[in-house]
């Protein structure tokens, strides 16, 4: 007996510890324990749990949700729509102050490109998406999320995985929205695979139709991807789903120099020298890439963290020196009014100094808190930077030095060839000026004749007076400019021309374009990869590079709108070979799926393939010429393609979609089975082309009359659960049967006209992923996510072979069911005897895969010639553009 | 004799206790979201979804008796579905602009579930935790966590926090009872 009362059992006291017993039991054993040193000895020695303890230790691995904007805006509209469910108690009032501290910038329509407001948070990175001729001047205005304002960029993203996310794209998880504007929205993501935060520059699905606009957005990529130094942002990758291309940048902490100057609205000199001279680095970084930025702004230069360290964004602009572009050729004004160069506003061609202009700009701003050139429309602004003149910083602030408001009036001289010649002459003006030289002037160069800047200047003065009477050439370049820039290029040049987009990962080679025999475009790829051409069959031959290199396809023909990949390879040196299997060789590599392809069948006939990808098309491939002939849209990843035996119907599905049945012949859709599945992962058509059967993520086996278009049987008892289902089916060869493999160990086998459930075949461990009858009826093929391919009796269901595998996803039998296939997981694909299970043949990749990675399925011609494969790696790297694979096989010697 | 304290669950059976059903909001209204989603919704009409689900909740909770034999998450489940079911009918039947009575039952996506029964606890635990954290003496609360996450015997917490080995054990029964209390009949 303690002092406090009889000591507790020992299950009183594990009740206890699990929080199991009541307040007034705890409350007694709280004071008992205090006091009794015997029984908290004796709680050392117990080793309890429960599932409540289970659980919340899991949390300590759990990451902190990170959608929490959304999440409030939710609960805020439940809470406002319950109405009597009553005020928000205080401990969200912070939250809400937080949010009130949001600053919702409204920008004012500017000639019909933007009429979205930007939005961003603080201390976060802050869409820097193009928008046309956006006026930087914007008034701030304060506001409180609504959820409403949310949705629209979401609505491309596929479902979150994790609750409290936004969704999916490509292969990121958004966790929320950063900001957007116009054209883009910019997401926080997580890279699964790297662990790592980024930024997620998304492209909207309604701009995403354009090419040009795709063009633009790309061309930022790879801009940006060219240069590498400390001021200019990175970019991790560039990639595209569900149609929307989007780019990965590193999660910058800090803040834009647009929200400092609106809260500091001006700096110290220091600051301001620091800053101009950080900007002009990357500059001399940009421009020695021959890249002009052309929108040098606050809001594109981000203050990187404590120090502030300059980082210059969004290359969307940008442009190359020495390309001949057609998208931002002279005649087209983008940029951002407040900030452009006189050359640039009337749509005159610039140079890299238009930059040193916005940097001009951007010093002015940062010294004055004033815009150099004001005005009330983006065109008086327009006109205020072709006609008038600057006051002096220092008259706007004395505390300016008289050196740094001369200098900035340099680089703010209408005529370029009056401004500071390079970059690398700024960045030493700054770093004069930083070392306290009163003056810079002597370094910036000759300035220009006398004159002719005087001749400007006096007309300027009187432009004050009469502003439209004297500056009506210059509106009416503005004008035609801007006229230009809002009508759609193709509707200009007469047809609309198609796109050849190169890939390489080494860039010091050129490609040739021919068009009938001449040379119409030579391509410097480390200058551009990227060339519209007029529509037409094109040849490309490689100039210079390393040895080794090969294109993937050497002829194409381009149709108005159209974009053409091709990829240039490296071929590695011959890889080691077993000697006793015999090799097949690699004959056609057919590219053009965006993203990894998922599925591929051959056409009765064997003279054409049809393939699924996540690129969220399906293609019909001319075997013989390697070209697509039809593209077959759907709305997500495409997962599963089958060909009628008949020859003459494709059917297609996917995620989240219908399936397409496609006229063969002319690539027009027919008609659409509705199956309100969330993944149709496998299609095939009975061998008398009667019936069609699909299976997925519902675990069941839907059978169609393809007469009737009319769902006929439904197979199941396949398991069902979430992230459950069906992954693979196979008609047996008499059309009787249907065998279903996925999620369960076992091979589920239907007699389709009684839908009864003949046989359920256990052998493997775990998942199965893919599953063949062969040709002859005899036996069934099973490729389990344990490693075997596992041969079958298909009659009795007897097990007589098991082949251990590196892996692979799907198998198919030669058509003299002789021979079995599956890929391997390692870019190969491996033949064994069925009889003896032996290996016979590895068919390796002619030309190194790359990022390509693994093939993803298998399928042999219908006269067992050839056999071909998909690649494209796992799909959590939907980016990934994958190639067909075809490999000729040589006859077997006996 | 029992005190344990009223459940949350309990406490909802009266709509004007506002603050449970607070409380009940901010624990639910992420997961209704993600069930919004994976039935297919865009943001737009999730967020619809979530607010009619509550709405309904708010009239059926109270009526609602609780039965052991009747699990909450599987009652919710069917709860957001028929909602759901309404909406889309709702939908269908503005575009036939038609009378909705006659439309066919707007079929459940297949493959598309509740969350598994793991995944739900995981969740639902992880996020009363959030939410009841602010509740707890920040010492209290470390001297829990502490406990529960690494494997650190209790002396050595209390060592490092600056409590008696029995305030430990103390706080670490306390938040365990608060949060079994507020999740009785939830959970399963």
């Amino acid at each position: 007996m303690s002092p406090c009362g009889p000591c507790p059992s020992p299950e009183e006291l594990r009740r206890f510890l699990l929080g199991q017993d009541s307040d007034q039991e705890a409350e007694r054993l709280e004071a008992h324990l205090s006091v009794c040193q015997t029984c908290l000895a004796a709680l050392h020695e117990q080793e309890i749990g429960d599932s409540l303890l289970e659980i919340v230790r899991e949390q300590s691995h759990a990451a902190e949700d990170p959608n929490q904007e959304l999440v409030r805006a939710l609960i805020e509209r439940v809470r406002g729509q319950l109405g009597a469910v009553g005020k928000p108690p205080c401990a969200d009032s912070a939250l809400l102050d937080r949010t009130n501290g949001r600053r919702i910038t409204k920008l004012p329509n500017t000639g019909g490109t933007s009429t979205e407001p930007l939005r961003s948070l603080p201390r976060t990175l802050a869409a820097r998406v193009a928008v046309d001729l956006r006026q930087t001047s914007a008034r701030d205005v304060s506001s409180t999320t609504s959820l409403s304002e949310l949705p629209d960029y979401c609505d491309f993203l596929s479902p979150p995985i994790h609750l409290g996310e936004l969704g999916v794209l490509g292969p990121y998880r958004v966790l929320r929205v950063l900001g957007a504007g116009g054209m883009g929205v910019v997401f926080e993501a997580v890279d699964p695979q790297l662990e790592r935060r980024v930024a997620l520059k998304a492209m909207l699905p309604s701009l995403a139709v354009s090419n040009s606009a795709r063009q633009r957005f790309l061309r930022e990529a790879r801009a940006a991807a060219a240069i590498e130094h400390a001021s200019i942002v990175s970019v991790y990758h560039v990639g595209e789903a569900r149609g929307v291309p989007f780019l990965a940048m590193p999660f910058l902490q800090g803040e834009p120099l647009d929200r400092r100057l609106a809260r500091e609205k001006t700096l110290p000199t220091t600051e301001v020298l620091r800053i101009g001279r950080e900007i002009a680095e990357g500059l001399v970084a940009a421009h020695a890439q021959g890249l002009i930025h052309r929108d040098i702004k606050p809001a594109n230069l981000w203050l990187e963290g404590e120090q502030g360290h300059v980082r210059i964004l969004d290359f969307g602009l940008a442009r190359s020196t020495t390309e001949k572009g057609h998208l931002t050729q002279s005649g087209v004004i983008l940029g951002t009014p407040s900030y452009m160069a006189p050359e640039q506003a009337t749509g005159k061609g610039v140079d890299a100094r238009c930059d040193l202009f916005s940097l001009g700009c951007v010093l002015y701003h940062m010294t004055t808190g004033e815009l150099p050139f004001q005005g009330e429309t983006p065109i008086s602004i327009l006109l205020a930077v072709t006609a008038s003149v600057p006051q002096s910083p220092c008259e706007l602030n004395p505390k300016v030095p008289a050196g740094l408001a001369e200098f900035i009036l340099r680089l703010l001289a209408k005529d370029p060839a009056a401004r500071p010649p390079t970059a690398e002459v700024v960045v030493k003006a700054i770093l004069a000026l930083e070392a306290g030289n009163p003056s810079v002037a002597p370094m910036l160069g000759t300035p220009p004749p006398a004159g002719k800047e005087a001749r400007s200047t006096s007309s300027l003065h009187r432009l004050r007076k009469w502003p439209l009477a004297l500056a009506a050439g210059t509106l009416l370049a503005i004008l035609g400019a801007l006229v230009y820039c809002h009508s759609s290029p193709g509707a200009l040049l007469g047809t609309t021309p198609g796109q050849l987009v190169m890939e390489t990962e080494d860039p010091n080679l050129a490609v040739r374009v021919k068009k009938g025999g001449q040379q119409v475009k030579c391509l410097d790829l480390s200058i551009t990869r990227e060339t519209s051409l007029p529509p037409g069959t094109y040849s490309l031959e490689l100039v210079g590079g390393r040895r080794g290199l090969r294109l993937a396809m050497d002829q194409f023909t381009l149709s108005p709108g159209d974009r053409k990949v091709v990829r240039v390879y490296l071929v590695q040196a011959a890889t080691q070979r077993t000697p006793a299997e015999t090799q097949g060789m690699e004959i056609r590599r057919f590219a053009g799926h965006g993203g990894p392809i998922t599925a591929l069948t051959y056409a009765p006939n064997g003279q054409c393939l049809v393939s699924g990808s996540y690129d969220c098309t399906a293609k019909i491939w001319d075997v013989k010429t390697g070209q697509a002939r039809f593209t077959l849209n759907h709305r997500s990843y495409v997962y599963a393609v089958a060909w009628s035996p008949t020859g003459k119907e494709v059917a297609s599905a996917g995620e989240n979609s219908p399936i397409k049945v496609w006229a063969a012949t002319t690539g027009a859709l027919l008609c659409t089975l509705p199956t309100k599945e969330w993944i149709v992962t496998s299609l095939a058509y009975s061998p008398d082309g009667r019936l069609l059967a699909s299976a997925g993520t519902a675990a069941l086996v839907r059978i169609w009359d393809t007469a009737t278009r009319k769902e006929r049987h439904v197979l199941k008892g396949f398991p069902r659960g979430p992230f459950q289902g069906i992954l693979s089916i196979g008609f047996s060869p008499d059309g009787k049967r249907l065998a279903a493999v996925g999620r369960d160990d076992k091979i589920w086998i239907w007699e389709v006209a009684s839908e009864r459930v003949l046989l359920k075949l256990g052998g493997h461990e775990g998942s199965i992923a893919g599953v063949a009858f062969s040709p002859d009826g005899k036996r069934l093929a099973s490729l389990g996510n344990d490693r075997f391919l596992r041969l079958w009796n298909a009659d009795t269901g007897v097990a007589y072979r098991s082949i251990r595998t590196t892996g692979g996803i799907r198998v198919a039998f030669s058509p003299d069911s002789r021979q079995v296939a599956y890929n391997t997981g390692n870019g190969t694909v491996k033949i064994h005897d069925v009889r003896t299970g032996e290996i016979v043949r590895t068919l390796q990749a002619g030309e190194h895969l790359g990022q390509m990675g693994a093939t993803n399925c298998v399928v042999f011609s219908p006269d067992g010639s050839h056999v071909a494969a998909g690649t494209g790696g796992d799909h959590h790297n939907a980016r990934i553009p994958g190639s067909i694979l075809v490999w000729s096989l040589p006859t077997l010697a006996k | 004799m029992n005190t344990t304290s009223v459940s949350l669950l309990e406490r909802l059976q009266r709509p004007e206790d506002t603050e449970s059903w607070d409380r009940f909001v901010k624990l639910y209204t992420p997961l209704l979201y993600l069930w919004a989603r994976r039935l297919g919704e865009q943001h737009h009409d999730a967020a619809d979804l979530v607010q009619e689900v509550f709405a309904l909740l708010l009239r059926r909770l109270p009526g609602f008796i609780y039965d052991p034999k009747k699990r909450f998450r599987g009652w919710l489940w069917t709860v957001t579905v028929n909602a759901w079911r309404m909406q889309q009918r709702k939908l269908a039947a503005a575009r036939v602009e038609s009378v909705g009575d006659d439309l066919p039952e707007p079929p459940l996506p297949d493959g598309i579930e509740a969350l598994s029964e793991a995944e739900y606890r995981d969740y639902l635990v992880r996020r009363l935790m959030q939410l009841m954290r602010a509740e707890f003496h920040p010492t209290t609360w470390q001297a829990f966590w502490e406990c529960v996450t690494s494997d650190r015997p209790a002396a050595e917490v209390a060592a490092v926090l600056g409590m008696t080995t029995a305030a430990v054990y103390a706080a670490k029964s306390r938040v365990l009872r608060r949060l079994r209390q507020e999740l009785h009949g939830l959970l399963d």
